[in-house]
């Protein structure tokens, strides 16, 4: 016989449900959004351990009315429920919980709390409002007004809640030039740098680097503030400081990538100045010699393994940012190229950087820095030619997809423009490669393909370009197609010549 | 000397061009693993989420199969692809099977090859031979005037292959250096129709009568 009150038992989770519950989490964490994944926001999850206790259904209206109800209430453990409640559900807001950010009592409430007393209400309330600065749509925006309470929680003596301002701060600071701005009329700038200045916890640390690192995207009417408030030389004496732990080399370089992304000339020389430079590139050297060292040990002890398969680089976090940071002082003026280029480990980072194969973007990065350099002078080519990356180059021209083959193809055609030195190259191979530019239909790839093919017939001695152009199947058809439907005159007049020099090369042969 | 098409420069890229897009998520994924280094389920999503960013930002190339590519050309974009498909597969003569690059080209293959006014207008002094470029007006008597507009306004190499709008782009094969241009030529006319009955009939004939059990 059935029990009597069945249908009044609370309902246990059963094994659909845990199921349930599961595949909601990995769906959540599967639907990382476009503001976290690219535009630098940074959400904070609850452990597995702390969310298992809450339940996972929908965010209705009337949950709405139950958090409210938490919130305001005069019991401290169910206005800690509420915010711990809330603060679950903004890991993934629903419509219905995005109304009641936008429209709803929600930032008010929590801002309430900011102003109040109690220590942990104010920590679940900062947690909230971190991850509804998180999201796009307008959510950010209206965490604005909590912006002096924010700052203020940056003097606070508690390590927790300092650090959960700075993480909201970054966050708002990541939203636009609006909130940018803004954050800086309320002075966030001046105390996130003074607290970049004197903190020795390496946690509270990445996280301000987080929030400066956002506060110096452009585009902001202060960005030269930053320099003038010493923020690079700031960071140079915490980088030496922190060397060690790399979590902290990574931020800090983050915020040299930001500030070398928007610099003027001047800025430039100031970043080059700091010393900070070396650093970043010892650092980023030890740990992708650290990745290659750990793979090999890796592939030769198990060799049935497929751990290649699945293995990430872990140097790609402190890689990234470093690239980037170099990539953009690569591009500036020619002596301030040839200032990296003149450090040993510059050179030798790069070479690693673009034979290693575990992360794409940092080969792809890497590629585009290599670009830059070969693009400059004659020295700086032969400095690159002569650490052996020209094979590698000819490995990610063949092997691999359009986007990384064509930051490829940038540096070998420098190397033969700017170095001189088509001759030095694989002739044969590349050749066929740049006619699949041609017949790529792609039109920067087409003009790149046009260009190598004139340079062969241009500087390699006698006829030796065009047989090799005769040997590449489809090879001289590609450019006849293209004069036929080119309408482009610069295109049509350089590939008409190339035709040209072809046949009547032929010509010649076959009349002896 | 002509203008290049590509010259080497440096290129400053600001943090929040696309170019960084993969990178960006990469870090990201890192540092949301890091959240949570406890969880082996989360790192596991974390990286199925990684790999799935990284394979719509590889965009993997379109290799078109159709014949006579048959997988031997890749394009990188879904609009590059469609350029490849007007200019090798799309224009087809569906008299002669004849593969033009362009409508335009193809409308002038239809008016000099198959339209018996042609000659006939061509012979009494009409201007008939267009100018092979879409965008200019002009036209002329013959061929070989029409040649020489090319050749000195529009830049075409003189050693261009003027047949094409007669029978069409030719394609490669690996024995074509070995052999004569003419020769190649010929060939591959042959290669590219495909025979085609002169007169299609539908319903039953005394021929037709056999073919179906």
């Amino acid at each position: 016989m059935p029990p009597r009150f069945k249908e009044l038992y609370k309902p246990n989770p059963t094994g659909k449900d845990a199921r349930q519950r599961r595949l909601q989490r990995e769906s959540q964490l599967r639907s990382l959004q476009r503001e976290q994944l690219f535009m630098g926001k940074r959400l904070r999850f609850r452990t597995p351990q702390e969310s298992e206790t809450e339940s996972e259904f929908e965010f209705t209206p009337s949950d709405t009315m139950l958090i409210v109800r938490g919130l305001k209430s005069a019991n401290h453990e169910e206005r800690m429920e509420a915010l711990k409640n809330l603060g679950a559900k903004l890991e993934q807001p629903s419509e219905s919980l995005r109304a009641f950010v936008l429209e709803g009592a929600c930032i008010e409430l929590l801002v309430g709390f900011l102003a109040g007393t109690e220590a942990e209400e104010k920590l679940q309330s900062l947690w909230c409002l971190t991850n509804i600065t998180a999201f796009e749509g307008g959510l950010a925006e209206k965490v604005l007004p909590a912006t002096p309470y924010l700052v203020a929680l940056l003097d606070s003596e508690d390590l927790e809640l300092k650090d959960q301002a700075a993480w909201t701060l970054g966050n708002l600071a990541s939203e636009s030039q609006k909130t940018r701005e803004y954050l800086y009329a309320n002075g966030a700038l001046k105390r996130l740098v003074e607290e970049l200045a004197k903190t020795d916890d390496p946690m509270l640390l990445q996280t301000v680097c987080f929030a400066l690192s956002n506060m110096a995207r452009k585009p902001s009417c202060y960005f030269d503030q930053l320099f003038e408030m010493q923020i690079p030389l700031i960071v140079a004496r915490q980088m030496e400081k922190f060397k060690r732990d790399l979590g902290c080399v990574k931020e800090l370089s983050w915020v040299y990538a930001y500030l070398a992304a928007a610099s003027n000339e001047q800025q430039i020389d100031a970043l080059l100045e700091t010393g900070a430079i070396d650093i970043i590139l010892e650092c980023a050297l030890a740990a992708i010699e650290q990745d290659n060292a750990a793979s090999e040990q890796a592939s030769s002890s198990n060799t049935n393994s497929n751990s290649s398969s699945s293995s990430s680089s872990s140097s790609a976090p402190l890689l990234i940012p470093a690239i980037r940071t170099l990539g953009n002082i690569a591009a500036g003026t020619d002596s301030q190229t040839h200032v990296l280029v003149a450090k040993p480990s510059f050179v030798q980072l790069l070479v690693r950087c673009i034979e290693s194969t575990s992360s794409r973007a940092v080969e792809k990065e890497s590629l585009w820095v290599l670009s830059s350099i070969t693009a400059c002078c004659k020295d700086d080519v032969n400095a690159v030619v002569d650490a052996n990356v020209v094979p590698d180059l000819v490995r990610i021209i063949e092997k691999q997809n359009f986007d990384l083959k064509k930051e490829a193809a940038f540096s070998l055609l420098n190397i033969a423009i700017v170095g001189g030195r088509i001759e030095d190259l694989p002739n044969e191979k590349l050749c066929f490669e740049f006619v699949e530019f041609v017949r790529s239909q792609d039109e920067e790839l087409v003009r790149l393909g046009v260009q190598f093919i004139s340079i062969l017939f241009d500087q390699l001695p006698g006829d030796v370009g065009v047989g090799l152009l005769r040997r590449v199947a489809g090879g001289i058809d590609a450019l006849e197609t293209l004069i036929a439907v080119t309408e482009d005159d610069d295109t049509r007049s350089t590939v008409s010549a190339l035709i040209d020099q072809y046949y009547g090369e032929e010509e010649t042969s076959e009349m002896q | 000397m002509f203008s290049p098409l590509y010259t080497p420069a440096k290129r400053r890229l600001s943090m929040a061009d696309p170019f960084f897009d993969m990178g960006n998520a990469e870090s990201a994924i890192s540092f949301y693993t890091k959240q949570e280094p406890t969880s082996p389920s989360h790192s596991d999503i974390s990286r199925q989420a990684h790999n799935s960013i990284l394979q719509s930002a590889e965009t993997p190339a379109i290799v078109c199969e159709q014949p006579p590519c048959m997988g031997t050309v890749l394009c990188p974009t879904l609009l590059a692809f469609e350029r490849h498909y007007d200019q090798m597969h799309r224009y087809v003569c569906s008299l002669c099977n004849a593969i033009l690059p362009s409508s335009y080209w193809l409308d002038l293959h239809i008016d000099e090859i198959h339209d018996a006014f042609f000659d006939v207008r061509a012979k009494r002094g009409d201007c008939m031979f267009r100018c092979f470029l879409a965008s200019c007006p002009k036209a002329f008597a013959n061929a070989d005037d029409r040649k020489r507009h090319m050749v000195h306004t529009h830049c075409f190499a003189a050693s261009f292959n003027w047949r094409l709008v007669d029978t069409g782009m030719r394609q490669s094969d690996e024995s074509s250096q070995s052999m004569e241009i003419d020769a190649v030529v010929s060939v591959f006319k042959k290669s590219l129709r495909v025979s085609a009955p002169d007169a299609i009939t539908f319903g039953a004939s005394d021929s037709d009568a056999q073919q179906w059990p």
